[in-house]
């Protein structure tokens, strides 16, 4: 037989029909209240209470987590937080103390603690600086009723009425130009740093080194700085971004740190000491003062090349307590700093009025 | 008579409704009866004519639904009707079951005529019609005698195309197989059953 034929003959071949309704009923039944869909029911109510579970901690975690973990602030935060802190402060009847270290690095280290006590906005003013290694006072100054009183032996002697003119409305500055540590705009300072000779060399391979600047970081500039002229410079710098976070070293605390880079708008070069011409530098100068030139190229002026320095201002800020903690300024030219100022505040609080902090009888002060 | 357990073919739309109402079976067991109510009696048949033993084709397709009901998560549609996984695990069982008990005598007819008649349920009545009915049949017990014999794969092949009258490529389907392959399956395994029909000139006739 061919397997054709045999196809035929299955394909022809009727099986028999069974049917079984009553088996099918009751297995039907038997499978739809199977352990399988209670079991499933069971579990589709513990995955459900477990969901429920899971969506309340992930709540609570979105909650927490912003506060559990450190997260990095941007410039703008930090400044707002700054400015609301200290806007609420200066709302204080009181008297306004401040308390700071001011720091000036070239050749060597310059510092100098100073103390301030301000009331009914500068009306009443008191101004103590001492030097921060000995303790010396250097300067001691009352402004009450428009009359100042100092110390006949004072060696410094500053020009408060600039003082009360600038911070007068330091916070509220919001149009103009934020300001400066330094007079701006002024003529080139010319400043000039022998080097440490490299060993071995001749006493005529010495090199100067001479800084065109228009301006020095000086303590005059420094000690009017008061955190609400850094917050206004802040807000109004368009360089300022945040530049991480630095520990004090002091302190152990962590701090936040905005920084602005720009152009010095200065200018630095070397010359060997024998080689310096005091006319050609006078030259230099007076040139640097017609092309006021702030480009962060390098200068040619007649056989010198100048290069251009660029000016680091970092402010390390507590969020914690949304207090400024110190303002550093490097002159610098690749890695290398040649100048810095800082300023810290050590102390920034507000007190109770008394008018014995502004007696200048008590400290002996007399007036001009 | 007909071959009436055969399934229709599905439209696609029919198909989109299947592969959702087995999702809903997962979770909800009125789906499930209603799968259940569509497939039951071709997989019955499918064992029965593999069998040729009307209690152990129950016992089989009750087998057959709890392993789907049981698995039913692990299910992932491939464009088939369900149809087709109950099938491919039908046949499976029919396997399993003839590797483990070679010589399987389940609920023969004289178990049920030794009870006393009215102890026998609505089920064990309608057993025994059926086991009366296959009894009868001499010419395919005899045919599904020689069928048995073959390999599992050429039984499968057989049973699907003849007895339960499905296509080429339903029977691919089922058997995870191509059409091609499943046409040369079908051709060796008549060639085989051609064999031993020759062997036995009495079942032949």
């Amino acid at each position: 037989m061919k397997p054709e034929k045999l196809a035929d003959i299955l394909r022809k071949t009727i099986p028999p029909q069974v049917h079984l309704p009553a088996a099918r009923a009751a297995l039907r039944r038997e499978l739809l209240n199977s352990p399988y869909y209670r079991q499933r029911e069971a579990r589709r109510r513990v995955k459900r209470y477990l969901l429920s579970a899971l969506a309340t901690l992930a709540v609570l975690l979105a909650f927490l987590i912003p506060n559990l973990i450190p997260r990095e602030m941007t410039a703008g935060e930090i400044i707002h937080n700054l400015e609301t802190a200290y806007a609420r402060a200066g709302d204080f009847p009181g008297i306004h103390y401040l308390k700071m270290r001011v720091e000036v690095v070239s050749t060597q280290l310059s510092a100098m603690i100073e103390e301030k006590w301000i009331h009914d906005n500068y009306r009443e003013f008191r101004v103590l600086t001492r030097a921060a290694d000995s303790g010396e006072i250097l300067g001691h100054t009352i402004i009450r009723n428009d009359s100042t009183y100092r110390r006949p032996e004072d060696r410094l002697v500053y020009d408060i009425r600039l003082d009360i003119a600038e911070t007068d409305s330091a916070v509220e500055t919001t149009g103009d130009a934020a300001p400066e540590i330094e007079t701006a705009e002024s003529d080139f300072d010319v400043r000039m740093y022998p080097l440490a000779p490299r060993p071995g060399s001749a006493p005529e391979e010495t090199e100067i080194q001479i800084l065109f600047t228009r301006y020095s970081f000086n303590f005059e500039s420094l000690s009017r700085q008061t955190p609400w002229d850094v917050i206004a410079r802040l807000k109004q710098h368009p360089a300022v971004h945040y530049a991480g976070t630095v520990r004090d070293s002091l302190s152990g605390e962590q701090l936040e740190v905005l920084e602005i880079r720009r152009p010095a708008g200065g200018f630095m070069m070397r010359l060997r000491e024998n080689a310096v011409d005091h006319r050609a530098i006078r030259r230099i100068t007076d040139r640097l003062n017609e092309i006021d030139d702030n480009s962060a190229e390098p200068l040619q002026i007649d056989s010198y090349r100048l290069y251009p320095l660029l000016l680091i201002e970092r402010i390390e800020v507590d969020a914690a307590e949304n207090r400024i903690h110190r303002v550093t300024r490097l002159l610098r030219r690749d890695d290398r700093v040649y100048e810095r100022s800082a300023i810290i505040f050590i102390d920034d609080a507000f007190l109770p009025y008394d008018p014995a902090i502004f007696d200048p009888g008590r400290f002996g002060l007399e007036e001009e | 008579m007909t071959k009436s357990t055969r399934t229709a073919e599905m439209t696609p739309a029919q198909l989109v409704d299947e592969r959702r109402l087995v999702a809903q079976a997962r979770q909800d067991p009125t789906a499930f009866g209603k799968l259940f109510d569509r497939y039951y009696d071709a997989i019955f048949s499918y064992i029965l004519h593999r069998t040729a033993n009307a209690a152990l084709a129950q016992e089989l397709t009750s087998d057959t639904f709890y392993k789907a009901l049981d698995k039913l998560w692990t299910f992932r549609w491939r464009g088939l009707p369900f149809s087709a996984w109950l099938y491919r695990i039908a046949s499976n069982e029919v396997n399993a079951h003839y590797r483990r008990y070679r010589n399987y005598h389940a609920g023969s007819l004289d178990d049920y005529r030794e009870r006393l008649a009215d102890e026998l349920s609505e089920a064990d009545r309608e057993l025994l019609a059926a086991e009366a009915l296959l009894e009868e049949d001499v010419f395919f017990r005899e045919l599904h005698h020689q069928i048995a014999a073959l390999k599992p794969k050429y039984q499968e092949v057989i049973t699907l195309r003849f007895f339960e009258d499905k296509k080429i490529r339903e029977i691919a389907e089922i058997l995870g197989k191509s059409p091609g392959t499943v046409k040369s399956l079908l051709h060796r395994a008549l060639a085989q059953l051609r064999d031993r029909l020759a062997d036995k000139p009495e079942a032949a006739s």
